[in-house]
């Protein structure tokens, strides 16, 4: 059927062996550089499936390329023993996938069923293995026939009996595994009664029948998380293999046609060799990335990874919070890899577990339920770090490599994302502090000042202006003086936030006078205030509402009366000011709670422009008067005034 | 037609406001102030004694203010009343609503005029006296709700023709009965007063005076022993030798308050 010479079926004979090679050992390496890159022992429970796979196929492919391949080609019989340990090798794939079939099954009553048929499994392929061996011994044909047979009927037996004990599998998770095995029994067959003139395809088919075992087993054993990327580099390489084949294949023709006797090169036999060489050059980016496609869409039917993380990073820059952030990587992690179950965990690894994505066993520390099958870490520059416990993923699918970059990418768009939120919420919250600050300094000022219009007062002091009129015109006069200069006094601290000692002891007194004047002998005022001491800057009105505190609740509550004293000291670079009043006094635990506002107030005041440098120290006892004394950086003082 | 004389007593703790509003009043001819008092006390005595047909009574006055000066008077001596006051907008609103009047200082001329005129008016008929008399309890009731009351220190109390000021701190219990409140002291005397409990308990600091039941108010720093009885109810005893029952809700106040550490 084929144009091609017979020799033809020799060189896609060997190409296959040596692509079957090329592929197994790229196995062999993938798990060996994952085994070590863990820092695992090659040979533990995980992985050992795998790597038997390769190792098997490996030497199945080498020995089957000394076999059929060189040896055939050079004419000379390929010893014997050879021949015997590939076939052999072939032998135990299939008792592998049958292994492997074993190993995630949940429930102990389907390990119990299966357990034998494992058993079985490797003992029928040690027996076939054995009686290669004995043929070899015995310097029979080669390959052995019975052995070939009993593999043959062996796991077609076999895989009925799986097909029985699984039947509650589903048909896309068996469908895998039966084909593998149904292929490998074939093929066995065709070995079984092999001769050499077979077509070309037949004979790569037959002897590339193990590559079905290997997808299997690595479909079955979902741990081995590369087997995605195995996929993509062995379908790449095959197609590469066929392009270059097919191409060099079809240029046999002209290069055959312009062969020169003599020897020498035409030049368009080099030109069409190069040309060809650069085609098949640069076709391998192109095949790889198709072969990626086809693996990612078509096979896997993976979501384009670069389009979530994308659209996944546009989604957590507009979350504003931390379980906004939560709930994006829920909703993404659903839509890419049908995570349905998506919970908050504690982080249970330390501080120094710089992973964020932890899976397999190492999820142990969670005590995951069967259906976790990943635990995501936020690493977060500070704790608490949040933690999100995978479910089981949708239709049975496996975590694949590129599932894996994928976790640990949005983890790191989430987890940056979060320590921006945690710094801005800082921010804001101080901010919110501030401005607290701000608005409880601007309700003390309208306090203070409507403490200063006291219409109380101002009523109390037109009255007794009124009554003066009456009866001392001259003094009514006087009053009215010292009571616009009160309310000039008050209407100023809207501009100026200190004003000198000098100038509050102005209004003080003004204030008394007038209070003097409406409670006349009931109220004795004396002011001692230093001339030295009336520069000194004050915040403005800070001592009025003192005075004015002792005449409205010190002394106006009491029939007789009683007096009020100012006083001002300067002591080491403090400055002292004192009101006292010998008037009804109160308790000062019960102040706090009913009438303290107005002292509160006086005390924020002080706070905001001396911090703790200045004190407000009050000392009163029911019946006995009251003392509030100011103490004041002195110098502090003018250089806020300063500034 | 000629008019009676009004007679009025005047009661201010401030001579110029006492004074200017006496000068006002003696410039009208129809008007007579028949006493001036410089407190409320001797307001009280006032009243009493000359009987008056309005009293004039400031508001803040120390001790005893112009509504306390209501409070105490015996009834069938209320004249009736025209508070003064420099700015309370409390009072204002609440003699508003009762149509109880008042004057706010400095008093203008006028303004006082019109207030005589209106006492003149309702005191010439006996049905709106009362009425009158009426209005000035609601008043002072709705005024004392209303207000940020200042904490009471001293409980003015009638004792025949003297007044005293009882310290709440004395206080040991309040019990009240229908428009009387029964007060006994850690001395073990005993006090009636017209007063609403809820008025006087809104005057009182509520971490000294705990309620004991609907009617029954104890100083708190006064219960020297707490008896559980049966139904999950109390019964304590108090310095002086007084028993009282707890009721069911206050119970439960009262272990939270006084029996958990």
């Amino acid at each position: 059927m084929s144009a091609v010479p017979s020799n033809a079926s020799r060189i896609v004979d060997l190409l296959g062996f040596l692509t079957g090679t090329v592929l197994y050992l790229m196995l062999v390496a993938m798990v060996w550089r994952e085994r070590a890159g863990e820092g695992k022992p090659l040979f533990s429970r995980r992985g050992r499936l795998p790597l038997l796979t390769g190792l098997c196929g490996v030497v199945w492919n080498v020995g089957a390329m000394a076999a059929f391949g060189i040896g055939a080609a050079s004419g000379v019989e390929p010893p014997a023993l050879v021949v015997a340990l590939a076939f052999g090798a072939l032998g135990f794939l299939p008792a592998v996938v049958v292994h492997s079939l074993l190993e995630g099954r949940e429930t102990a009553a389907e390990r119990r069923t299966i357990r034998p048929a494992i058993a079985g499994a490797y003992a029928l392929s040690a027996v076939a293995t054995a009686l290669q061996f004995l043929a070899a011994i015995e310097g029979q044909r080669m390959p052995s026939r019975p052995a070939l047979w009993l593999l043959t009927g062996g796991f077609t037996a076999l895989t009925l009996l799986l097909l029985i004990v699984t039947r509650r599998q589903p048909i896309s998770r068996r469908g895998v595994w039966v084909v593998a095995l149904s292929v490998f029994a074939v093929s066995a067959l065709h070995f079984g009664r092999h001769d050499q003139n077979e077509a070309w395809w037949v004979e790569l088919v037959g002897h590339q029948a193990s590559l079905p075992l290997v997808l299997a087993i690595l479909h079955q054993d979902y741990r081995f998380a590369l087997a995605d990327i195995f996929l993509k580099n062995a379908i790449a390489l095959l197609t590469l293999i066929s392009l270059g084949f097919a191409l060099f294949s079809a240029a046999t023709v002209p290069l055959a046609a312009w062969h020169d006797p003599s020897g020498a090169w035409d030049p368009r036999a080099i030109v069409l060799l190069i040309g060809l060489w650069l085609v098949t050059v640069l076709a391998f980016p192109v095949i790889r990335r198709a072969a990626g496609h086809v693996v990612d869409r078509v096979v896997l039917r993976r979501p384009d990874y670069a389009q979530v993380l994308a659209e996944f990073g546009s989604a957590v820059e507009a979350a504003e919070t931390e379980p906004a952030v939560v709930a994006e990587i829920a909703k993404s992690l659903r839509l890419a890899l049908g995570v349905l179950d998506v919970r908050p965990v504690e982080d249970r690894l330390g501080d120094g577990d710089q992973r964020v994505a932890v899976w397999g066993q190492d999820i142990r520390p969670w005590l995951p339920d069967a259906g976790t099958s990943l635990v995501m870490r936020l690493r977060t520059v500070e704790a608490p770090h949040p933690a999100l416990a995978l479910g089981p993923l949708a239709a049975g699918r496996r975590l694949l490599s590129g599932d894996l970059h994928l976790v640990e990418s949005m983890s790191r768009l989430a987890s940056r994302r979060i320590d921006l939120l945690r710094v801005g919420h800082e921010r804001v919250e101080r901010n919110v502090r501030e401005g607290e600050m701000q608005r409880l300094a601007a309700q003390a000022e309208l306090r203070a000042l409507r403490a200063q219009l006291n219409p109380h007062f101002l009523f109390n002091a037109l009255t007794t202006i009124g009554f003066l009129i009456q009866t001392a015109p001259p003094r009514a006069l006087d009053t009215l003086l010292r009571l616009t200069s009160v309310l000039r006094g008050v209407l100023r601290r809207s501009t100026s936030e200190f004003s000198t000692l000098g100038e509050e002891m102005d209004l003080i007194a003004s204030y008394l006078e007038i209070e003097h004047a409406r409670f006349e002998d009931r109220l004795s005022v004396s002011i001692d205030v230093p001339i030295a001491l009336r520069d000194r800057l004050i915040p403005t009105l800070l001592l009025q509402p003192l005075v004015e505190n002792a005449v409205k609740h010190g002394l106006a509550p009491r029939a007789s009366g009683g007096a009020v004293r100012v006083s001002a000291r300067a002591a080491a670079g403090l400055l002292l000011v004192a009101v006292t009043d010998s008037g009804v006094g109160f308790d000062p635990a019960l102040a706090a709670a009913a009438g303290g506002v107005g002292l509160r107030s006086i005390a924020d005041r002080l706070r905001v422009h001396y911090g703790a440098k200045a004190t407000l120290d009050i000392r009163s006892r029911p019946g006995m008067g009251t003392v509030v004394e100011l103490s004041l950086p002195a110098e502090s003082g003018a250089r806020a005034a300063a500034s | 037609m000629i008019e009676s004389i009004l007679r009025v007593v005047i009661a201010d703790d401030e001579r110029p406001a006492r004074s200017f509003l006496g000068a006002v009043l003696r410039s009208m001819t129809d008007v007579k102030v028949v006493g001036e008092a410089t407190g409320g006390a001797e307001a009280i005595q006032l009243i009493e004694r000359l009987r008056p047909d309005v009293a004039m009574l400031d508001l803040q006055m120390p001790e005893i203010d112009g509504l306390s000066v209501v409070r105490l008077v015996r009834r069938r001596f209320l004249p009736l009343v025209i508070f003064v006051t420099a700015f309370d907008e409390y009072a204002v609103k609440a003699f508003e609503v009762n149509a109880v009047d008042y004057l706010t200082k400095p008093v203008s001329e006028t303004r006082l005029r019109e207030a005589v005129r209106r006492a003149r008016e309702r005191l010439e008929r006996a049905d709106l006296k009362q009425e009158a008399a009426t209005q000035l309890r609601e008043a002072v009731g709705s005024y004392e709700r209303s207000a940020p009351a200042p904490r009471l220190d001293r409980i003015p109390i009638r004792q025949k023709g003297d007044i005293l000021l009882l310290p709440v701190m004395q206080l040991a219990s309040i019990v009240a009965e229908g428009e009387l409140l029964h007060l006994t002291t850690i001395r073990q005397e005993r006090h009636t007063i017209s007063y609403r409990l809820k008025d006087l308990e809104a005057r009182l600091d509520p971490a000294k005076f705990i309620r004991l039941g609907r009617g029954v108010l104890a100083n708190i720093d006064v219960i020297v022993r707490v008896t559980p009885m049966p139904g999950g109810l109390y019964s304590v005893r108090l310095q002086n030798g007084q028993e009282l029952d707890v009721s069911r809700i206050q119970s439960r106040l009262l272990r939270s308050r006084l029996l958990q550490l």
